[in-house]
């Protein structure tokens, strides 16, 4: 059998895989759902409780980095620094943002992102020494930075009044600590997002695993700190707690509430991000596994982009269809009371249907979960891959290409 | 025969005996599921349902209350939920009758001892803590149970139930039976024997501050007895049960005449407790007793013979507790007490000329005194008679027999969802399993292997250091070396052993080598190296001679 | 099966749910019950796995060292896609991957089919099987993986390689009385024809002479001439010491091709060649001709695995009555570890048979993969040097054949005493 001969743009070398549109496409949306996951987590996980600001205090442990950097910004001890003079801070102001609010406040950061991570895929083509270099380098820097004044300083004074212990001049010493601590503030908020970043585009589970689990700890932390257990014992801590009631489904004709909205959108944009981002992973990795012959048999080719186009269209699908089921089950529990409703007559019936659980998370627990039960049991009965594998063929046989893959 | 010996191998085959002991293992964890489900899913007798239309449910008040614009829900899993209500002060928990207990944990004690394992039965401690929480934060708990499971939520409040049947020598409905018994009090607001009556502090249906006929929440100036209101049927909202509409008068009455039916009573000691804020309000007349022998008749004591009789009354049947004292607070929390679950059946309640019980069941003041339980909850604080949006009733029917199996497995699963994730023991429990599970499914669950076909051929050696070790020994060598001499000479084994020593020194002509031959002493290394070397080239000079 | 990823998502689902009412969180809850949404929905999307696949090679017998290619076609045959399927046949791991892959994903619609091609080099001998074909079905997200095997299987015969000896035989020591087939006067079973006979019941019918048959009107049969032919005995060593040194070098597997060498020679002279193997059990292939003979030898040569202890001179005995009177023996052996080799071939020698022991040096082809001090080693080597001297006393040429020797020059070293 004669092989046909696959265009050379067409073989699945890496560095060709890398500019398909696929490929390009599901690192889109990786980056656009992490990216909106960053807007919607600051919207909800942002503010700190609006009594508690009121009260005068400043800052609290919420997914926001200006607060922080502003509590930085205005210690005392911080005042004094080697590269921006008397600015409270040693980033720089418009590279984090601290002056501007909301999205304002983002967008430099978000640059510098992407930029880094980059730098990052840049840093990881270059070869050993290159890097080891680089990393001397960086340390060197640091540590010049940090030793320095603190040398200069002194030296300085050693003109003026002679030699002494280098007491008074330990605050430039603390200069590294502030930088850690703005960094740290910076880096709750963004660090999730270079990693994220890294992970698509630079091709790493781990990375991807760990953004994901970062924005899971902040919503874990979120949710401990924001417990009525905790908030009792432990005052002051001032983060907004998410409303106790999910709120009435008012949007999309009654299909979900204002907050299970953003709320589920968190969540699926975390379910995006982490498939579509681990989904190049796994693609790229099955090409750099084949030999060379089988990057440009055709077969293979082919088969390829099959696998990779019903994967897009699966991500399309699938997680639009995990959203549209889980707001379904959140408000299956309105359904199940209509449905109990009209089952009269029994003692059971009316006291379920009248019950403070159903109107309560547990009752939307238990009856999302009776949906989901509903809807995994129903693909037992609805054959809907044999009718769309019936009109693919149908289709196919109408462009006389039956026969071929 | 060999039948028999086929089925016993596959008796004792491996595949049988783990099939065996697979099958014992659930069948044992269904006899212990059945047999905690056993203690939850009884049968008994279905009463006392707010949510039941039978004589002995109580559908007729809920119905009532419900009419009257107060939303009324069920609880079908557990007290611990009322921790969710937003505003307990508008809530009204009714608990008619704890017919069975459920299944519960030790609990933390929070003291030295850490965890109590001993759980009362019926509502477990941490649902009298949630129930405890609701009243102190302004809930209103109405408790009517008589041989049921709710000691444990009377205790906390220090009351005890007899446990013992009430019978009245005189006060009992002759129209029905003597398990009907009739508590009639006089004045239900008198708190104290020296509060006097507070009904007019307290109870927005029956506050009339200028004595001009009109309470103060339908009178346009509650203060000038001049001015009234207008009462009409739209107005009077949750004090409708005071209006007559027929003659237009207000019922400023402060009696109540309850019919009980089979009812217990309270002990005495601690029923009245005006320092903990709790007032008998309604007892039994001196004729009642209560059938401590439980044999369903009275027993005159003689304690000379030795002979316990039944305890005379009166016995509080009726208690009242408040959070605050005297209930004087409008946000004060209150419980109301009463021994008898039947105070507010459908036949109890709607008793009167309408009722389909009209005939056996004389009229009786249980239901103006549920209402106006109900209307001094919802209303004190209020401008109008009517109650507010965040009103609610709220039922507890997890205490009560469902009518299917399927009803109480549905309320069972609540229960455990509710219990687990409320009460901290039961947290606590659920976090560990949730925490062993998830490490079990990361430690345990494999992916399938990726496919790779490996190239793999494996080596072998000879390899055997002792072996290498032999050829070594100078007796080794020996050997080799005579055996090379014998060969190279075309000689028979027997040939070369009869060969004479000096004949063999002859042939070898080395005296090295002849010598090793001879003298069997410790060589050195390096001395049999030198021989080894001399050995292989004593072989070739001679083939090469030989050629 | 569910896979971990998937069995981790239900778990922490449930947790998250769980947890998140514990602590009335909702988004925790959101989260459990988006990723317990997320397995739901996934459940949808199965793989369907009725596929006809089938297998060409483009040999199933080759010689040690030869590549094979493998095409394999998968057709689904079903209304349905196959969704996510990894597709892997398996092939014995002594066969080398040269070219392509032996795996493919892919993802075929109703009707459709493809092919995975590869081609693989056998370096070993054997008997090898290419498949089943496993095939196993995932989701797009790795939630569920379903797997299965195709019980399509090929046999392939890797035969040792054979070598060119014969002008290393005409130029060796090796006694030069195989003159190759000659003709007797005398009915038999050979080659030229001899006289027609009548039918007798038992005769094969392709000995029918349909013209004299039809001339005649009786059935009658060719009678042939009977070939005289020499038999040349081999006898393999297989016994398990033949499998010191590597895989590759060892004196099983340089026994087997010089067997097969040596047959295909004498074979190709129309001699009648016989294999006998010992090692646990002794095998025995008669004296015959022919490429079927060639075939049958190079079979059994392909089959042998090195195992057990049986002596050179139970083999011997066993044989002496079948040996022909005056046919040349070889015997391939490395001569370790058996103490009846010398009588053995006293014996066979004594009987007037031409014995060449052709022995395969175990000693250099343990110090391949074995460090032996150099004390032992010379010892060693001095004791199989006895031992060749020895045999060669005994009237049988011997070849001391060295690993990194080729067979045709090893041949030439034949040495008598």
């Amino acid at each position: 059998m004669a092989m046909e001969n696959v265009p050379p743009s067409q073989t699945l070398h890496l560095p060709r895989l890398r500019r398909r549109w696929q490929i390009l496409f599901l690192q889109a949306i990786a980056t656009a759902a992490l990216l909106a996951l960053l807007f919607r987590m600051t919207e909800v996980y942002g503010p700190c409780d609006e009594g508690f600001l009121e009260d005068g205090n400043n800052w609290c442990p919420s997914y926001e980095h200006t607060r922080g950097l502003m509590w930085v910004n205005e210690q005392p001890s911080f005042q004094d620094n080697a590269l921006s003079g008397t600015d409270g801070l040693i980033l720089p102001r418009e590279l984090v943002g601290i002056d501007s609010t909301g999205f304002a406040s983002q967008v430099v950061p978000l640059t510098m992102c992407f930029l880094l991570a980059g730098l990052w895929m840049f840093y990881q083509t270059r070869d050993e020494k290159v890097k080891l270099w680089t990393r001397r380098g960086c340390t060197g820097a640091v540590v010049l930075w940090a030793i320095v004044p603190f040398i200069l300083d002194w030296f300085d004074e050693i003109g003026v009044i002679g030699f002494h212990v280098p007491l008074q001049h330990i605050g430039s010493l603390l200069q590294p600590l502030q930088l850690a601590i703005e960094l740290f503030f910076v880096g709750i908020v963004f660090a999730p997002i270079l990693a994220g970043l890294i992970g698509i585009w630079s091709l790493s589970r781990r990375a991807l695993t760990w953004a994901v689990g970062f924005f899971l700890m902040i919503i874990g932390v979120h949710a401990l700190l924001t417990f009525q257990g905790i908030t009792d014992s432990v005052a002051g801590i001032g983060l907004k707690p998410l409303p106790a009631q999910i709120g009435e489904a008012t949007l999309y004709g009654g299909l979900i509430s204002p907050l299970a909205l953003d709320l589920l959108g968190i969540a699926i944009l975390i379910l995006l991000f982490h498939e579509a981002g681990n989904a190049v992973i796994g693609h790229l990795e099955y090409a750099v596994m084949l030999p060379d012959a089988s990057k440009s048999d055709p077969e293979y080719v082919r088969q390829f982009n099959n696998v990779v186009n019903s994967h897009v269209l699966h991500t399309v699908s699938i997680i639009g269809g995990v959203a549209l089921t889980t707001a379904l089950a959140l408000e299956f529990d309105a359904l199940m009371l209509d449905i109990v409703a009209i089952m009269e007559g029994g003692q059971w019936s009316g006291q379920v249907s009248e019950s403070l659980e159903l109107q309560l998370t547990y009752g939307k627990v238990i009856s999302a979960g009776l949906f989901l039960l509903a809807v995994a049991g129903m693909r037992y009965v609805v054959p809907w891959q044999r009718v769309s594998g019936l009109i693919e063929a149908g289709i196919a046989s109408l462009r006389g290409t039956r026969s071929e893959s | 025969m060999a039948d028999s010996r086929v089925w016993m191998r596959r008796l004792t085959s491996r595949q049988t005996r783990r099939l065996a002991i697979t099958t014992a293992f659930w069948l044992m964890l269904g006899i212990l599921l059945f047999s905690i489900l056993q203690t939850y899913i009884i049968t008994g007798e279905k009463q006392q349902s707010a949510y039941g239309d039978d004589w002995n449910d109580l559908n007729g008040f809920r119905d009532e209350v419900s009419n009257l614009g107060i939303e009324t829900t069920a609880l079908i899993s557990s007290p611990l939920l009322l921790t969710e209500i937003d505003n307990p002060e508008q809530a009204i928990f009714v608990i008619s009758g704890v017919e069975r207990d459920t299944i519960s944990l030790p609990k933390f004690t929070g003291d030295e001892t850490i965890v109590d394992f001993r759980e009362a039965d019926g509502y477990t401690s941490s649902e009298i803590s949630a129930i405890r929480d609701f009243v102190d934060t302004g809930g209103t708990l109405l408790l009517m149970d008589d041989f049921g499971y709710s000691a444990s939520l009377a205790d906390e409040y220090g009351l005890t139930y007899s446990g013992h049947h009430l019978y009245d020598g005189e006060a009992w409905a002759r129209e029905l039976d003597f398990n009907f018994v009739w508590v009639n009090e006089t004045s239900a607001f008198n708190f104290t024997s020296t509060s006097g009556s507070v009904a007019m502090a307290m109870h927005p249906c029956l506050r009339d501050v200028d004595f001009d006929g009109v309470i103060d929440l339908l009178d346009d100036e509650p203060y000038d007895p001049n001015v009234g209101g207008v009462i009409t049927e739209q107005n009077v909202g949750l004090c409708a049960h005071r209006w007559d509409q027929e003659t237009g008068e207000w019922d400023f009455t402060e009696n109540y005449n309850l019919l009980t039916n089979s009812p217990s009573a309270f002990e005495k000691d601690g029923s009245f407790n005006p320092a903990e804020n709790r007032y008998a309000i309604s007892a039994s007349t001196l004729d009642s007793y209560l059938d401590t022998n439980d044999d369903g008749n009275l027993t005159v004591g003689f304690e000379a013979a030795g002979i316990a009789g039944d305890e005379q009354g009166p016995f509080a049947i009726y208690v009242r507790y408040c959070v605050d004292r005297m209930c004087l607070d409008s946000d004060s929390g209150r419980v109301h007490f009463v021994s008898d679950g039947s105070v507010l059946i459908n036949s109890l309640y709607n008793a009167g000329p309408d009722s389909p019980y009209a005939d056996s069941v004389p009229v009786n003041d249980n239901r103006k005194w549920a209402l106006d339980i109900i209307a001094e909850a919802l209303l004190l604080g209020n401008t109008s008679t009517n109650a507010g949006e965040e009103a609610i009733i709220i039922f507890d029917e997890s205490r009560h027999q469902q009518e299917t199996p399927m009803g109480d497995t549905y309320n069972l699963l609540y229960y455990i969802l509710v219990y687990f994730t409320n009460d901290w023991m039961a947290m606590l429990i659920l976090f560990l399993t949730l925490f062993i599970v998830l490490e079990a499914v990361l430690i345990r669950k494999d992916d399938p292997d990726d496919w790779r076909h490996v190239f793999r051929i494996i080596y072998y050696g000879f390899g055997d250091a002792r072996r290498y070790e032999y050829y070594q020994r100078p007796q080794k060598i020996r050997q080799v070396l005579l055996t090379r001499v014998r060969n190279l000479n075309t000689m028979s084994r027997e040939e070369f052993d009869a060969l004479p020593a000096a004949e063999l020194q002859r042939i070898v002509d080395d005296p090295v080598l002849v010598q090793f031959i001879f003298e069997d002493r410790r060589y050195k290394p390096d001395e049999l190296v030198g021989i080894i070397k001399r050995i292989s080239a004593w072989g070739q000079t001679t083939e090469e001679s030989d050629a | 099966m569910w896979t971990r990823k998937a069995a981790i998502m239900l778990t922490s689902g449930i947790s998250l749910i769980l947890i998140g009412m514990m602590i009335s969180h909702f988004q925790l809850m959101i989260i459990g019950l988006t990723f317990i949404a997320f397995l739901v929905i996934n459940g949808w999307v199965t793989g369907h796995s009725d596929l006809e696949i089938t297998r060409n090679i483009s040999a199933q017998n080759v010689y040690k060292g030869d590549d094979i290619l493998v095409e394999v076609t998968v057709t689904n045959n079903s209304y349905r896609r196959t969704q996510l399927l990894e597709l892997f046949d398996n092939v014995p791991h002594e066969m080398k991957m040269r070219r392509g892959i032996n795996q493919m994903r892919m993802n075929l619609g109703p009707g459709q089919s493809a092919t995975m091609r590869y081609t693989v080099r056998c370096p070993l001998r054997g008997h090898y099987t290419v498949g089943p074909v496993s095939v196993r079905h995932r989701n797009a997200f790795n939630l569920f993986v379903n797997e299965s095997k195709v019980d399509d299987r090929t046999d392939i015969t890797v035969f040792p390689q054979v070598r060119e000896v014969e002008e290393a035989l005409l130029r060796s020591n090796v006694p030069k009385m195989y003159t190759g087939a000659t003709t007797l006067k005398t009915p038999g079973q050979g080659m030229e024809f001899y006289s027609l006979r009548e039918y007798l019941p038992g005769d094969a019918f392709r000995m029918i002479n349909w013209k004299a048959f039809a001339r005649t009107g009786e059935l009658m049969v060719n009678e042939k001439t009977r070939d005289a032919v020499t038999d040349v005995f081999i006898i393999l060593d297989i016994r398990d010491v033949a499998r010191i040194g590597t895989v590759l070098k060892n004196p099983l597997e340089m026994g087997t091709v010089a067997a097969a060498s040596i047959a295909n020679y004498f074979i190709r002279r129309r001699d009648s060649v016989s294999i006998v193997t010992y090692g646990d059990r002794m095998n025995y292939l008669p004296p015959e001709t022919g490429d079927k003979q060639y075939y049958k030898t190079l079979s059994m040569l392909a089959g042998v695995t090195s195992k057990g202890s049986m002596p050179l001179q139970a083999v011997t005995n066993a044989m002496s009555s079948r040996i022909s009177r005056g046919s040349p023996v070889f015997i391939i052996s490395s001569l370790e570890g058996d103490g009846t080799t010398l009588p053995a071939i006293r014996n066979l020698s004594g009987k007037g048979h031409e014995v060449i022991v052709l022995s395969p040096s175990s000693i250099d082809l343990e110090r391949l993969v074995s460090r032996i001090p150099r004390m032992s080693y010379e010892v060693l080597k001095l004791e199989r040097q006895n031992r060749l001297t020895a045999i060669s006393g005994y009237g049988a040429k011997v070849i001391d054949w060295m690993p990194d020797i080729e067979l045709s020059q090893a041949l030439l070293q034949v040495k008598t005493v």
